[in-house]
């Protein structure tokens, strides 16, 4: 289980988001720290096959992310996205089963375990327009799972969640690691430093820092000041 | 697929835009279709003197009574003698007495809706009318000849053209008979399928525009898109939700139009020729329930094509609002707006190919000017079949090809 972002490079006009990025993922909790603007966004876009680089390639296991056979196994959380009003939790995450090619049965298995595990399962039959920032990023959270990825890409993750969500968001992530590739990217440290293995730093759209967590001595907060500061 | 098609269903019927704008679009067609029909009165000098209804029905009856006879000379005898018994006068003609007379009504009115179309014939669209007495079966076909071939002159037919027709017109009954078109003269005429393609190119503008903006502005696509079925399947959900919409508003509004004309006027006879019924200077050999039938198809398919287009061009320039504009101010405003010269033929023939003008039974549907393709001569209404059909499917995979590479950039 390969993950492999080779020489990725996105350019807007005369601006360069991300330049000429090389990584390799395997199974793992894979930390992406940076500030805003650094290209964490564009560079986990490109990961997700939404976002064609303009140069370089993403595959997984031979893959191209544009394939139909890569997004079978991804599962993505982005940081800034909506819902359809009207929909109930449990319609929204029935379409989002159909999407991923889910057939009705296993997908009311499947969403009866998730609205569970993000504690929505009250709340199941009303209309997401009626329920609050951090329950939509549960359900965010909820649809990314779906499919038991084997790449989960989640941007700015625990947005919006009280400190109790958070910690147990977190012992689910850590699980997940075990089996898959798990790519968090956040400007927050505290919730990459007890579950990440590796932490990638990214500033100006290249990654300056890449390296295994327990490669980095002490607390990890000082370490990362430490990198971005000029 | 049925299961991504349902739930592209759900999010259009969930707005209640969809809703708001089909209730609206039905309740203008029933009002034109029967509201004069249903509240209307007809008063003479300021006195009553029959409802609508009443009116509706004593013509219906009388025209049903000569459904089935020629027009020929022994019929247009009887319509002269009719004749005898109405008054010089504009005045009196109009006034309370004469038309609540036993004369009017038993004289004059059983021949009044025949007259009426024999004069229409007569005038051939030209205004000749009151050259040709007495009215005999030869007078009215060559007055008829003459008004098909001044039709000719106007669209500037070729040559070959006009050959075609000839042909068609030696096609033609030396003399028609009348028959009582009913329904499907309404269903050809404006308040039929002319009015529901005007009605259902607005639902499109407005409800089906939504479609693959409304993913961008909600930022729902970022979701979609990285799923398995995200791309190509979902593409097609989409567009066959929004024709299955479509259709079914055009059906709806399609059956309760026709239901509501065989309410008032009778279903009529599907074999009464266009000549008599409609457009005296037509030159096809068409009834006019084929024309209806024709029409129809023509409805259904211009609609879905209709809907295909709105919804890839609102992909293409990812703007519901602009897409709106385009299709109301293209597909309705200037299309009835603009009359293109017959100098310009081909733009002339691509113009009249647009739904609003060639569900115009007179303009478009009947434009006499031919298609050459591959040496088979094809009127407009056969060739619309084909552009259409062609439109659809060039703008389903234009659209299936930007929809599949959408880039989710910026924000």
């Amino acid at each position: 289980m390969k993950l492999i972002a080779d020489r990725i490079t996105k350019q807007y006009k005369n601006k360069i988001a991300v330049d000429r990025v090389t990584a390799e993922f395997t199974k793992g909790v894979y930390g992406l720290l940076g500030a805003n603007g650094a290209g964490k966004t564009t560079f986990m876009r490109m990961v997700c096959g939404i976002l064609a680089p303009t140069s370089g390639t993403v595959t997984f296991d031979g893959i191209d992310a544009g394939e139909e056979e890569y997004r079978n196994v991804l599962g993505y959380l982005p940081q800034d996205f909506g819902y359809y009003p009207d929909f109930t939790a449990w319609d929204f995450l029935m379409y989002m089963s159909a999407l991923k090619g889910f057939d009705k049965k296993s997908a009311r298995i499947r969403i009866e375990e998730l609205l569970e595990f993000v504690s929505l399962s009250d709340v199941a039959k009303k209309k997401v327009k009626t329920y609050s920032g951090g329950m939509k990023q549960r359900l965010g959270i909820a649809q990314a799972l779906l499919n038991n990825p084997k790449i989960l890409v989640m941007d700015e993750p625990t947005a919006g969640l009280d400190p109790k969500e958070r910690v147990r968001f977190r012992n689910v992530i850590e699980g997940i690691g075990k089996e898959s590739i798990v790519i968090l990217s956040t400007h927050i440290v505290s919730d990459v430093e007890h579950i990440a293995d590796y932490i990638l730093m990214m500033k100006s759209g290249k990654i300056i820092f890449n390296a295994p967590r327990e490669e980095i001595k002490g607390d990890l907060e000082e370490f990362y000041l430490g990198e971005f500061e000029d | 697929m049925k299961s991504l098609i349902g739930f592209e269903l759900k999010k259009i019927l969930q707005k209640k835009i969809t809703w708001i704008t089909f209730i609206i679009f039905l309740l203008f067609q029933l009002f034109l279709t029967c509201g004069a029909y249903l509240l209307a009165s007809r008063y003479v000098d300021g006195k009553f003197l029959e409802t609508k209804a009443d009116w509706f029905k004593t013509d219906r009856r009388n025209a049903q009574n000569l459904s089935g006879r020629k027009l020929d000379n022994k019929l247009l005898a009887e319509i002269e003698e009719s004749r005898q018994y109405i008054p010089d006068s504009r005045e009196e003609k109009e006034s309370y007495e004469y038309l609540s007379s036993d004369i009017y009504n038993k004289k004059v009115r059983p021949y009044e809706e025949v007259d009426r179309l024999v004069q229409h014939m007569l005038a051939g669209g030209i205004e000749k009318g009151s050259v040709y007495t007495p009215v005999t079966q030869e007078v009215i076909h060559s007055a008829r000849r003459e008004g098909a071939e001044e039709s000719w002159k106007t669209y500037k037919l070729t040559e070959a053209e006009k050959e075609y027709w000839s042909k068609e017109e030696e096609k033609l009954p030396e003399v028609f008979t009348y028959k009582y078109g009913g329904a499907f003269t309404e269903m050809a005429d404006m308040g039929g399928n002319y009015y529901i393609c005007m009605f259902i190119t607005f639902f499109i503008a407005i409800c089906i525009t939504g479609i693959f903006t409304d993913e961008h502005i909600r930022k729902t696509d970022q979701l979609v898109l990285c799923t398995k079925y995200g791309r190509k399947q979902n593409y097609t959900a989409k567009i066959a939700a929004g024709c299955i919409v479509t259709t079914c508003a055009t059906l709806i509004l399609w059956g309760v139009t026709f239901l509501c004309f065989i309410g008032i006027y009778g279903a009529g006879s599907f074999s009464a020729m266009l000549q008599v019924t409609i457009v005296p200077v037509y030159s096809g050999n068409i009834t006019t329930g084929q024309a209806v039938v024709i029409m129809t198809l023509l409805l259904f398919l211009s609609s879905l094509v209709l809907c295909i287009v709105t919804m890839v061009l609102s992909e293409l320039l990812n703007n519901n609002i602009g897409t709106m504009a385009i299709i109301i101010a293209v597909a309705f405003l200037l299309a009835r707006l603009i009359m293109i010269p017959a100098d310009f033929k081909l733009i002339a023939k691509i113009w009249n190919m647009i739904p609003i003008n060639l569900l115009k039974i007179d303009e478009g549907f009947c434009d006499v000017r031919l298609w050459n393709v591959f040496g088979l001569k094809l009127t407009l209404w056969q060739m619309a079949f084909i552009v259409y059909i062609i439109i659809g499917i060039v703008f389903f995979f234009i659209g299936k090809r930007k929809y599949c590479k959408y880039q989710i950039s910026g924000r």
